[in-house]
């Protein structure tokens, strides 16, 4: 057993946010219990209904969605979804949320603080550039990943990981507003701000994501780890074991499988089995 | 819960059947088991997203896939020989409905436009088990992209066929024939499967709509996960958005908002 954010985990490979929404589906033909922990699709207060279609472009390696975080919302989650995370997982589950406010991150994490047998932690996806926030999205702001870290760590017990966004000048400055601001970890990188067009001509913007943004994510992750303390997550275009060996060499303590495992559904035992 | 396998298969045989359209079959006992008309697997290719194609037939644990080359990756795959490895994950989605209640009183007519052959053909096979054998009307851009339906011929299906260049059947699109062979013949009777291209379709479901026809139709859309959890491919419906690799690809008419 090792330890990430305080999290007791029995390896070190997750799941990113987003990929296998509740898991349910993935159950159907991999055992989501051989990794270390899962990380759910993220959350919000009310439902949303995510953006109109199209929502994904294929790039040369990789993929750009604008999804605009669909999902049921928080009561819907804890009363459809919390009962069947609790049935099929015996690993840690970590719920990632989004806020509009500190206020809704504050709630969030108070009603999900009420479940501590199922739900070992939180993710603060604090960088999705997809949704039309008020204010830019929080974590391109020092002072506004402080602020959320900050009420997310006050508003319960639960561990903290702030989850950074690669599209900004200086990933060091967020990383240790989050770190001063008491995060267990930071995950490092969400999709980077992208532009693609489909076939109909027509311009899909989004997060860029898969094999092609592993380089930046490596590079995020290998300046974090210098210039803080903090227990870092390496995500990004992960797509083998080495890959993996890579992110432990920047710096990273674990790692999450992202959009590489619609490209290769065996890729967690791959890597759990460490094919190179 | 619908168990799903990622298997490497070796291809049993790739061949052209016409031209720019290939026969892939490849052997997989667990995937043809759980397979019915209207699903579809994933081949991962060269490409970041795997291509997902419906299923033509099945004989045994033998599965038969009908493609057109229309992009790099189906040009590679045109390329795949006898025994080499293909990288297949499904059953995926959910096929088609055609029970005997469904059925009852009705004359099943198949639509289909292009490709979207493919998965019609699979439906007809099987679809006699439960209803009389109705109509299948073809739409292709000309007539050398028509595949032999002979077997479903035997089977008691009428087929008509529409070109777009007017070089076999009626000239025009496969939507116009079903209108016009509706307006002349009645359509009280007609339930609707079909599946090709998205502006067919949506041809095709104004046509419904007008006529009060029910029916069901088989969606294409660029897929990423192909199992419903990244919501990429969603499309609008009256109860929401529906992920056509999961909730579909097949919806009634009634239910799309498109």
């Amino acid at each position: 057993m090792i330890k990430f954010a305080g999290i007791k985990i029995q390896n070190p490979v997750f799941i990113a946010s987003g990929i296998a929404g509740t898991g349910e589906e993935y159950f159907k033909f991999t055992d989501l219990n051989r990794l270390g922990g899962f990380i759910t699709k993220t959350i919000t207060m009310n439902p949303k209904p995510g953006n109109q279609p199209p929502r994904i472009v294929e790039t040369e390696s990789g993929m750009i969605n604008t999804i605009g975080i669909e999902n049921p919302g928080l009561t819907k989650f804890i009363n459809d979804k919390l009962p069947a995370i609790k049935k099929q997982f015996k690993i840690p589950v970590i719920v990632s949320i989004s806020g509009e406010t500190e206020k809704d991150y504050t709630e969030l994490i108070r009603e999900l603080n009420k479940y501590p047998d199922i739900i070992k932690g939180i993710e603060l996806n604090l960088s999705c550039p997809n949704v039309k926030y008020k204010v830019k999205c929080f974590a391109q702001s020092p002072e506004m990943t402080y602020a959320i870290v900050r009420c997310a760590k006050k508003a319960g017990n639960l561990p903290v990981i702030a989850k950074l966004t690669p599209n900004v000048s200086d990933i060091a400055e967020i990383a240790a507003s989050a770190e001063k601001a008491g995060a267990d970890a930071v995950s490092l990188i969400n999709t980077v701000t992208g532009l693609a067009f489909l076939k109909s001509g027509q311009i899909i913007t989004g997060g860029l994501s898969g094999p092609c943004i592993k380089p930046i994510a490596l590079r995020c992750v290998h300046e974090v780890a210098k210039s803080t303390k903090l227990e870092i997550m390496g995500v990004g275009g992960i797509t083998s074991y080495s890959d993996v060996i890579e992110f432990f060499a920047v710096g990273a303590k674990t790692v999450a499988i992202g959009s590489s495992l619609f490209n290769n559904p065996s890729l967690i035992k791959q890597i759990l089995q460490k094919n190179p | 819960m619908n168990e799903i396998l990622h298997v490497k298969t070796p291809v049993i045989s790739n061949k052209p059947i016409i031209p720019d359209f290939y026969e892939l079959i490849f052997s997989s006992e667990k995937i043809a088991k759980l397979l019915s008309p209207g699903m579809f697997v994933t081949i991962k290719i060269n490409s970041f997203f795997r291509r997902p194609f419906s299923i033509a037939g099945i004989s045994g644990n033998n599965i038969r896939i009908i493609y057109k080359i229309i992009g790099k990756d189906t040009n590679l795959l045109s390329k795949y020989g006898k025994n080499d490895s293909l990288d297949v994950f499904g059953p995926l989605g959910n096929g088609y409905t055609f029970s005997k209640p469904l059925l009852d009183g009705k004359k099943p007519v198949l639509i289909a436009g292009g490709s979207g052959i493919a998965s019609l053909y699979f439906l007809a096979s099987q679809l006699k088990q439960n209803a009389n054998p109705g109509l299948i009307l073809y739409g292709v851009k000309t007539k050398t992209e028509l595949i032999k339906l002979d077997s479903l011929i035997k089977d008691g299906w009428r087929i008509y066929k529409a070109t777009e260049d007017g070089s076999a059947g009626h000239k025009g699109f496969v939507t116009e024939l079903y209108s016009k062979f509706a307006q002349d013949n009645g359509c009280n009777n007609h339930y609707i499967y079909s599946a090709g291209p998205t502006p067919m379709l949506t041809k095709l479901l104004k046509i419904c709509n007008n006529l009060k026809i029910n029916g069901q139709v088989s969606l294409e859309r660029i897929l990423a996960c192909g199992i419903g959890t990244c919501r990429g491919c969603v499309v609008n419906t009256h109860n929401g958005y529906k992920t056509v690799c999961s909730d579909g690809p097949v919806f009634r008419i009634g239910e799309l908002i498109i």
